[in-house]
C-alpha cells in the first residue's frame, strides 16, 4: 500500500496464525477496492496479536487515523474472556475503529463445519463465502455456532468498511 | 481450463504428475534449481506445437532427456477442460537407433474418453469427415497435431496457442511494436501485445492508465502514446506532467517497465476471452507494498473471467496471497534427483515460516 493511500480510509489486519491469514484472504478476495486494504500482519497466536495491537498499533491508529482495524483469532472455546480481554486493551478512542473477529473453537472446528456446508473445506473459500454473507446484507453464514458470537462485531465492522472496501455495491 | 500434466523423463521430471484441476490461480514455489522453469519449458514445447511447430527437433534435444537416459522415452501428457470437455493429449519420444534424432513413439488426442487420433510410429489412425476409420503415413520427425488441423484437433491447438508464457526481462523489453509471430517469452516485445489490444478494445487504453497511476512511481503520468516510425514500426512513448517531453519506453526503469506489463496483462485478461498465463516471477522488480495488490489484483481477474494463471516467486509477500490449496511445492534434493511435487495442504499448519526459513522437511 502506497503511503499516501495510508491517509485514505483503509483496512489493516491482524491475523493470529496462518489459517486466519487464509480466511483473511478469502475476504479480501471479494473486496472491490483493493487498493484500501494494507498488509495482513501475522503473528503466533492471540495473545501475541493482542501484545501486538499494544505495542505497535495503538501508536500506528494515532498516526493513521483513517486506519481501521481488524484482529482475527481463534477463541479456543472462551470467546468471552478473549473477547474481555481485547476490549479491555482498546483505548476507548479507538473503539469504533478496531475490531475483533473469531472462531469459537480453532480454525479446524470451522473447516469441518463448513465442509458439510460447502463440500469443500478451504479456509479462503469459507472466507469469501462468510464476505459474501455480508454484502448480500444476511449475515446468514455468521448464525453458524462456530461464529455466532460475532454477530453485533459483524454488523459493526461491516458498516465500517463497506463504503471504502466495496464503494460500488 | 488446465486440469492435469504428467512428464516423464524430461529434465529434472520423473512420473512428475501435477493436477491444479480447477484453480483459476496456483502458485509453485521452491528453491532454485526445483525444476519451477523447467515447468515452463514443458509448457513452452506445448506453446510452440499451438504456434503450428510441428518439427521435432526444434522442440525437443538430446539434453533434455532425464540424466541423459534416452534409452526411456519422454513422455508428456497434458489434461485441458475445454467448454467443459476433458481434451486429453499424449506425447512420447524417443531417438532413432543410430543417432540423437528424436522421433515420435506415440502422439494420442482423446476428448471425454473418446479418441481423436492415435499413433504409433509412422502410423496414424483417426478418422474422416465422414466418420469412417482411415490411416495417414506421417514423418517420425514430425508432430501430427497441428498439421492441417480441424475439429477438435484445432480446437485443443488453438488452446495451445494461447499459452502465454512471461519470465520478463525488463532490461530488454522495448517500446518498439513491429510484427513478429508469437509473444516473446522475456516480454522483449511486449508492444505487439499492447498494441494489438489497443487496436481491437480501444477501451483498454483507459484501463491500463487507470492502474498505472496506482502505482507511486507513475502516478504522475499524463499519457502513452504510439508514434509511427514507418509502415511496420512504432514506438511507445510516455508522457509525464512533471517533465516537458516525452520519454521513449526504453529509457523507463525497470520497475517502470514492469508496471505497464503489469497492467497490461492485468487489462488483457479482464477484457479478452480467458486464458492460461505461466508467469515466472512476476513480482520481481515491484515494490514490496505493491506487490499484495498486484497478486489480489491477479488472482481476481482471473477469478472473475474463467482464466487460469500459475506464477512462481520466493517472495513471502506473493505466497501469503494464496491458500494452502493452491500453493504447490516443487522440491529436488540434488541435481542427481528427480523434482517432486506437493500441494502445500500436506504441508501442515504454518508452515509457511519453516519454508521461508529453509526449515522445511
Amino acid at each position: 500500500m502506497t503511503k499516501a493511500n495510508k491517509y485514505t480510509k483503509h483496512l489493516k489486519i491482524i491475523a493470529e496464525d496462518d489459517s486466519c491469514r487464509q480466511l483473511a484472504n478469502g475476504l479480501m478476495n471479494v473486496v472491490s477496492n483493493n487498493r484500501a486494504i494494507d498488509s495482513i500482519e501475522i503473528s503466533d497466536g492471540w495473545l501475541k496479536s493482542f501484545d501486538f495491537f499494544s505495542d505497535k498499533e495503538i501508536e500506528r491508529l494515532k498516526k493513521f487515523n483513517n486506519r481501521i482495524l481488524l484482529l482475527i483469532i481463534d477463541s479456543d472455546n472462551n470467546v468471552d474472556s478473549r473477547f474481555k480481554k481485547f476490549k479491555e486493551k482498546v483505548p476507548d478512542e479507538f473503539k469504533d475503529r478496531v475490531y475483533l473477529l473469531s472462531s469459537k473453537g480453532e480454525s479446524e472446528d470451522l473447516r469441518s463445519y463448513f465442509k458439510s456446508v460447502f463440500g469443500k473445506n478451504s479456509l479462503e473459500l469459507i472466507g469469501e463465502k462468510l464476505a459474501e454473507s455480508c454484502h448480500r446484507g444476511k449475515f446468514d453464514l455468521w448464525n453458524c455456532d462456530q461464529l455466532k458470537h460475532n454477530k453485533p462485531e459483524i454488523h459493526r465492522f461491516y458498516d465500517s468498511v463497506k463504503t471504502f472496501l466495496c464503494p460500488n455495491s | 481450463m488446465f486440469q492435469r500434466i504428467y512428464i516423464n523423463n524430461y529434465r529434472c521430471f520423473q512420473n512428475f504428475d501435477f493436477k491444479p484441476k480447477d484453480c483459476s490461480s496456483v502458485l509453485l514455489i521452491g528453491k532454485n534449481g526445483s525444476g519451477k522453469s523447467t515447468l515452463r519449458d514443458a509448457l513452452m514445447i506445448f506453446q510452440k506445437i499451438g504456434l503450428d511447430e510441428m518439427q521435432l527437433d526444434r522442440l525437443i534435444g538430446q539434453v533434455d532427456f532425464y540424466d541423459s537416459r534416452m534409452e526411456i522415452p519422454i513422455r508428456f501428457e497434458l489434461e485441458i477442460l475445454i467448454n467443459s470437455r476433458l481434451f486429453h493429449y499424449e506425447l512420447a519420444i524417443d531417438r532413432e537407433p543410430n543417432n540423437f534424432h528424436p522421433c515420435v513413439l506415440e502422439e494420442n488426442l482423446e476428448v471425454n474418453g473418446e479418441a481423436i487420433f492415435s499413433r504409433q510410429r509412422r502410423k496414424i489412425t483417426t478418422k474422416d469427415q465422414g466418420n469412417q476409420e482411415i490411416t495417414l503415413d506421417m514423418d517420425v520427425h514430425k508432430i501430427f497435431l497441428p498439421f492441417f488441423s480441424t475439429g477438435e484437433r484445432q480446437t485443443f491447438q488453438w488452446w495451445l496457442k494461447r499459452i502465454v508464457l512471461l519470465s520478463p526481462a525488463p532490461g530488454l523489453m522495448t517500446g518498439q511494436a513491429t510484427r513478429t509471430k508469437g509473444f516473446d517469452i522475456n516480454a522483449v516485445n511486449w508492444c505487439i501485445w499492447l498494441s494489438h489490444l489497443l487496436n481491437r478494445h480501444p477501451a483498454a487504453y483507459g484501463k491500463i492508465e487507470k492502474i498505472l497511476k496506482q502505482y507511486p512511481a507513475m502516478e504522475d503520468i499524463d499519457s502513452f502514446r504510439f508514434n509511427e516510425f514507418d509502415m511496420d514500426t512504432k514506438w511507445l512513448l510516455v508522457d509525464f506532467k512533471s517533465i516537458n517531453k516525452p520519454l521513449i519506453f526504453d529509457f523507463l526503469s525497470d520497475g517502470e517497465k514492469m508496471y505497464f506489463l503489469v497492467a497490461l496483462v492485468l487489462v488483457s485478461s479482464e477484457i479478452e476471452k480467458p486464458q492460461f498465463v505461466f508467469w515466472d516471477e512476476p513480482d520481481a522488480h515491484l515494490m514490496p507494498d505493491e506487490v499484495d495488490h498486484f497478486i489480489r489484483d491477479l488472482r481476481g481477474v482471473f477469478q472473475r473471467n474463467g482464466g487460469q494463471i500459475f506464477i512462481t516467486s520466493h517472495h513471502a509477500r506473493t505466497i501469503r496471497c494464496f491458500a494452502d490449496e493452491n500453493t504447490w511445492l516443487l522440491d529436488r534434493k540434488n541435481h542427481s534427483e528427480p523434482t517432486t511435487i506437493r500441494c502445500a495442504e500436506e504441508l501442515g499448519s504454518d508452515w509457511i515460516q519453516d519454508y521461508l526459513a529453509g526449515e522445511l522437511e
